[in-house]
């Protein structure tokens, strides 16, 4: 339910911003039910024990499995999730579920390890880690719906990536910006206390529709499942904010005064080897010249789709076949009313969205021509 | 508004193409230059390199903005530096993702009110709660919940058939607007081969939670009465 109506937001922010649409972040691959309960797998709820106030309690995610050159296992998350945000003394304990996942009471998590040395926030990355307790969690750096990792890669612009998290499970994108810089906001206490900002550079910033709170802490994977960048901050369209990986593993590793990297294997469930749980959808599209093709024929037919409750057009996947370009028509549900639509436009076919009405959503006043392609 | 929004031409999703390596050092040595001036710009929440939506195959200059701008605002944004496209990006403010969780604690609750239909009771103060117990059949002493501090949510699964049914509260979270908590809670059934009692029974369960929350709903819905 949440994913529907965050894409619904996703949706009518882009359409009135004068996006493209990108239907791959729109399928939501999983809910986060596994990742919210005791699971020795990674991308799963975990927390500061201590992390609660006298109203809240918080948590976020234990995003993936390290190891440092002498045997010992750490569980990867953030600083503001492990280390709640500086506060933490080291050796303080790391539990799953997080408190937010066992209604704020310890005793019904499992402690799986005590805090490492970590590295300040400003220090360019939100890294923690947790030396685990043998025995807590998947020793093969198992990341639910996701696999093995299998080493690091750097981000490429329109890169396919996937996340696997607390809250919203797998989730995939696309690499939307990099060398970012991002200002993030922050709260010293779970709930209460003082608001500051951190500012971070060469970021990597995904699509929407990946992260969402609880979600802090998982760590982003291209379709190989190499590890890209750890996740931690994100606005409410879900486009997510991560500190390349690299950087994470020299900081939290100089803090730590270890060498540290990830636990690999080779169940990768996101490539084509596997297949069965492949997000096809995302990892791979239809080629740049048929999506020509198909925008072409749009703009050739958009006059009589636009009509009676059909508020929007597009050039999207079909749902039944990510390789296939078609045209997506959406329908105001309000409305009522089931439009006359052709299956197909000279051989191209029309995928049906039902949707709310478009609102107008802050950030975007005017929207300049056809040729901008985005708000001024 | 949407129907102008949509009768812009939809480009192709632009950020699956790729953008050469030589591009994005391009683009990226220009914002290093302009980056300071671009954060100092109105609502400007972050500053990126990507794929450029105007001319395809080029990487811009990704400006992420988190509010809107008045036209005046919006003019003080270039179109280009140094020949890079400099693109608004509708994006942030950016959030540490942490999640909190309302922290509760139960009452123990010996006896339940014979509700006829599932429901909910938010008990803001003692003589309520004292009457609230009294038309459950029950007298104090019994929980003595602090009303400074804290209110009494209680959830009824109604009448049941035999004994061995249960309410959990699995989780309560601070809802958006002026301080309302949602309760996420289950009914727990017997296991079908458990032993229970052969009478009709109303389970039910209490929690104190934070006296901040005015307005408590429950997930799945119920009938909530205030106290």
């Amino acid at each position: 339910m949440r994913g529907t109506t965050v894409n619904q937001i996703r949706i009518s922010r882009e359409l009135v911003a004068c996006l493209t649409l990108s239907l791959g972040t729109l399928l939501w691959a999983d809910s986060g039910a596994n990742h919210q309960k005791r699971n020795q797998h990674f991308g799963v709820s975990a927390g500061n024990v201590n992390d609660r106030s006298r109203a809240f309690c918080c948590g976020g995610t234990a995003g993936a499995l390290l190891q440092d050159s002498g045997g010992g296992k750490y569980a990867l998350s953030n600083n503001h999730v492990f280390a709640r945000s500086d506060q933490a003394a080291v050796g303080e304990q790391i539990i799953q579920p997080g408190l937010i996942d066992v209604g704020c009471r310890a005793s019904s998590a499992t402690v799986i390890g005590s805090l490492s040395p970590y590295p300040r926030l400003g220090t360019n990355v939100d890294a923690a880690a947790a030396a685990l307790n043998s025995g807590t969690m998947d020793a093969t750096g198992f990341i639910e719906d996701v696999g093995h990792v299998s080493g690091t890669a750097a981000a490429g612009i329109g890169q396919s990536v996937a996340k696997s998290g607390r809250t919203t499970g797998l989730t995939t994108g696309v690499v939307e910006a990099v060398n970012a810089t991002v200002s993030v906001q922050y709260q010293r206490g779970c709930g209460q206390g003082k608001k500051f900002v951190v500012s971070y550079q060469n970021q990597i910033v995904t699509s929407g529709g990946m992260i969402a709170g609880g979600d802090s802490g998982s760590l982003l994977v291209d379709s190989s499942c190499r590890a890209v960048a750890l996740l931690f901050a994100g606005d409410s369209t879900g486009r997510a904010i991560g500190n390349p990986i690299d950087e994470v593993l020299t900081k939290l590793g100089g803090a730590m005064r270890k060498t540290l990297s990830f636990v690999t294997g080779s169940t990768c469930l996101l490539g084509s080897a596997t297949g069965a749980a492949a997000p096809a959808s995302t990892s791979r599209g239809p080629s740049q010249s048929v999506i020509e093709l198909v925008r072409s024929v749009l703009e050739e037919h958009k006059a009589e789709l636009l009509r009676g409750p059909v508020i929007g057009v597009g050039v999207g996947r079909a749902e039944d076949n990510p390789l296939e370009a078609v045209i997506v028509v959406y329908i105001d549900r309000t409305q009522g009313v089931r439009p006359e639509l052709p299956a197909q436009v000279r051989g191209i076919r029309i995928r049906r969205v039902s949707t709310d009405p478009f609102v107008a959503l802050p950030g975007c006043t005017d929207c300049g021509g056809p040729d901008s392609g985005r708000c001024r | 508004m949407f129907l102008a929004g949509a009768a812009f031409g939809f480009h192709p999703a632009p950020v699956t193409q790729q953008i050469s390596e030589e591009e994005v050092r391009r683009a990226s040595a220009v914002k290093e230059r302009h980056e300071r001036a671009l954060m100092a710009l109105p609502g400007v929440t972050g500053v990126g390199v990507g794929a450029s939506r105007r001319r395809p195959g080029q990487a811009a200059i990704l400006v992420y903005v988190g509010r809107s701008l008045s036209p005046e605002e919006g003019r003080l944004f270039p179109q280009r530096l140094e020949g890079v496209e400099v693109e608004l990006v509708e994006g942030g403010p950016f959030q540490a993702l942490r999640e909190k969780a309302v922290a509760f604690s139960k009452l123990a609750m010996p006896r339940c009110p014979a509700a006829e239909t599932p429901a909910a009771w938010v008990i803001r103060t003692r003589p309520a709660w004292r009457a609230f117990l009294a038309a459950a059949g029950l007298k104090d002493p019994h929980p003595q919940p602090d009303f400074r501090r804290s209110a009494v949510v209680v959830v009824s699964a109604g009448p049941r058939p035999t004994g061995g049914y249960a309410v959990e509260i699995e989780r309560i979270v601070e809802a958006p607007g002026s301080k309302p908590a949602k309760v996420y809670y289950r009914i727990v059934a017997p296991a079908p081969d458990a032993p229970v009692p052969q009478v009709i029974s109303y389970p039910c369960t209490a929690v104190e939670i934070p006296r901040k929350f005015r307005t408590v709903t429950f997930e799945p819905p119920l009938v909530v009465h205030v106290r």
